[in-house]
């Protein structure tokens, strides 16, 4: 495990940069929608203030692919692929690296949503009128499953770039047409293994969610529940399980440089 | 093979066959993937618009008494109220048998119906037929039968009350109020979701619409109302209007009286204002012809194009264009990034004075000089027939366009 926290932090050191880049242009923008509150219209501050959040995903693309294309341009993959590394160590730590620094990257873009919230006087007493109807604890569990279904989409949005771009390359020509056909193959993939996991998991228990009303009358938590096929969700985990497994294989026996 | 050949042989193999797939129900398995189930597991099936179906009805009929000025008051979370006058000797109803008192020119009649949504019929049924709805005195209305006043009383009225037990979460109610009331009587209405029609009614009255359309025509006295998210259409006011309401189209045409408008996001059109036209909000659009008073507009970024304006303008906007026309009077605009395009009546009788720091000055009229004003700025003052009136335009980076206007068939 000591390799792979070396490799881990070597990884992340590699971000540095990517992530100072983005810090630093989310900071400045929220700064900027700071100053606008009370000069704009009431509430497009805060709007505006998610789209860093937004921008995040294809953030996360190019994080996924510069993680192994500055080892090739650099040079240093033929250090990285001759050390008695495991590829499953290389990928991991790769994958985890691109993942860390999606995490804060978001942390840091909800917070300067929340202080731009909470400057907007109105807004923040118009918010929090309809999250005081909502109880606590359906109010927790939604924003904590909400959160956690983001952070699992990047930690998704990078496994799945990574396998393309080893994937492409296999290849000295065309690695930009074989990355694309990788990514296409990929979500088609993760597509059908979706649907397969419907009928093979089908004994798994879905997941239920407490419904929330919002109508004209107030808000209220209904007595409904949205059901989301669990079956589904682990074909999804399952392919990309399989993804991550290639990417690793493809490291450690495959690649060629 | 080696290893690397399989792989990329594997990749496109798997690419042809996503292809070939999308013809053959690539969703298939996703058919269930998100649900809707109640607390017994059962599912809730939605009608193709997303919404509940109808399980049930409640209809029924009230009359009340309204003598003139007397108001009614409606208040529903989600439904539709469709509303009209009757005046004195029109073809109406009878007044009921029986009730003492109620003449047919104070009978205010309603039909309403409670229409209950839901998954299951006998849960819908059974609490459609606990739901009450009935007509009683507003508070401060002499009398305590519920019967108003005599004909001339002002003050007090009906309030349409509808009471509903707790309600299951599953089911969703509406309830549509129509009928007939006199032509003297005023209302209060508020809905929070559906239809609002009035015609024929008096005011000073209140109408509230938080979502859908509004629609009012050939109304006497003052009016008021509020509207977001609704298709708002005026037909006819003798008197005052005031319209506020975000994110609202509106269509206002005949109004007696002045006709003041506070709203975001949304076209606005205005025909026919006897007396002042007041407009503040930003984006959208705002159109309007002949008013015969004074407009007065507060606008950061709507465009406007106005045409016959009688009295005095004074306005102001940050990025909205505004064009004039049939201008008489005085005149006063401040803009910033707006182009401003003015044409006036004629022969115009006015002073002008027109400055724009960055943007540049037309004058069609040929009556303005160019003067000194600071670097980037220009200027230009002149006087046209008497110079009764004046008309002030500043503006940042807008440009100005005077002209004369050709007058108007009416």
């Amino acid at each position: 495990m000591k390799a792979f926290w070396r490799l881990y932090r070597k990884d992340l050191q590699a971000l540095q940069f990517t992530m100072l880049l983005f810090s630093v242009i989310t900071v400045a923008w929220d700064v900027f929608l700071f100053t606008r509150v009370g000069k704009w219209q009431e509430g497009l501050p805060f709007g505006l203030s998610f789209i860093p959040l937004a921008f995040l995903p294809l953030w996360v693309v190019w994080d996924a692919i510069q993680s192994y294309r500055s080892e090739w341009n650099s040079g240093s993959i033929y250090l990285m692929l001759s050390l008695p590394t495991s590829g499953w160590k290389l990928a991991l730590s790769k994958l985890a690296a691109v993942w860390t620094s999606f995490t804060l990257l978001s942390l840091l873009s909800l917070s300067g949503a929340w202080f731009i919230a909470m400057r907007e006087t109105g807004l923040a007493h118009e918010i929090m009128n309809v999250l005081q109807q909502v109880p606590r604890g359906f109010l927790l569990s939604w924003a904590f499953r909400l959160g956690l279904a983001y952070w699992l989409s990047g930690l998704a949005t990078a496994l799945v770039v990574q396998a393309a771009y080893v994937t492409s390359r296999l290849v000295s020509r065309g690695q930009f047409f074989v990355l694309l056909g990788a990514f296409w193959a990929s979500a088609y993939g993760l597509l059908r293994l979706g649907g397969l996991g419907h009928y093979l998991f089908g004994w798994v228990p879905d997941l239920e969610f407490t419904a929330l009303e919002v109508g004209p009358e107030h808000v209220r938590v209904a007595e409904t529940f949205l059901v989301v096929d669990s079956g589904i969700l682990l074909g999804w985990a399952l392919g990309l399980g399989l993804l991550y497994i290639l990417t690793a294989r493809l490291l450690q026996q495959v690649v060629e440089v | 093979m080696k290893e690397k050949q399989l792989v990329l042989l594997g990749l496109a193999l798997v690419i042809l066959v996503s292809f070939l797939d999308s013809f053959a129900g690539v969703m298939s398995g996703y058919e269930e993937a998100v649900q809707i189930r109640d607390e017994a597991g059962n599912l809730v099936r939605v009608g193709e618009d997303g919404s509940l179906p109808l399980q049930a009805v409640q209809k029924g009929e009230l009359t009340g008494s309204l003598a003139a000025g007397q108001v009614l008051k409606v208040s529903l979370p989600m439904g539709e109220i469709d509303l009209s006058g009757v005046k004195e000797g029109e073809e109406g109803e009878e007044g009921e048998q029986g009730e003492q008192g109620v003449g047919a020119a104070d009978a205010a009649q309603l039909q309403y119906e409670v229409r209950v949504y839901g998954r299951n019929k006998e849960v819908a049924q059974e609490y459609a037929g606990r739901v009450k709805v009935s007509l009683r005195p507003l508070s401060g209305t002499p009398g305590a039968s519920g019967v108003a006043g005599t004909a001339g009383e002002a003050g007090g009225g009906l309030e349409l009350v509808v009471d509903e037990p707790p309600r299951p979460a599953e089911l969703k109610v509406k309830v549509v109020v129509r009928g007939t009331l006199p032509a003297a009587a005023r209302v209060d209405l508020e809905n929070g979701y559906g239809l609002v029609r009035v015609t024929d009614l008096s005011g000073p009255s209140t109408v509230r619409n938080g979502y859908g359309p509004t629609e009012l025509g050939r109304l006497a006295g003052d009016w008021s109302v509020e509207a977001d998210y609704s298709a708002l259409l005026v037909d006819g006011i003798a008197g005052d209007l005031e319209m506020r309401g975000d994110y609202s189209e509106a269509n206002i045409s005949h109004v007696g009286g002045d006709l003041t408008i506070r709203s975001d996001y949304k076209d606005i059109r205005v025909a026919d204002v006897r007396g002042d036209l007041d407009v503040k909000g930003d984006y959208g659009s705002l159109q309007f012809e002949d008013v015969a008073g004074s407009v007065t507009l507060d606008v950061g970024y709507k465009d406007v194009r106005g045409d016959g304006i009688g009295g005095d303008v004074r306005a102001s906007s940050s990025y909205g264009d505004l064009r004039l026309a049939g201008l008489r009077r005085n005149v006063e605009i401040e803009a910033e990034f707006a182009k401003v395009d003015l044409g006036f009546a004629a022969p115009p009788d006015h002073r002008f004075h027109l400055r724009s720091r960055y943007g540049s000055i037309a004058d069609d009229l040929s009556v303005t000089e160019e003067r000194s004003a600071g670097s980037f700025e220009k200027l230009r003052e002149g006087v046209a027939g008497r110079g009764q009136y004046r008309v002030s335009v500043e503006t940042d980076y807008g440009d100005i366009h005077v002209w004369e206007a050709a007058a108007r068939n009416r």
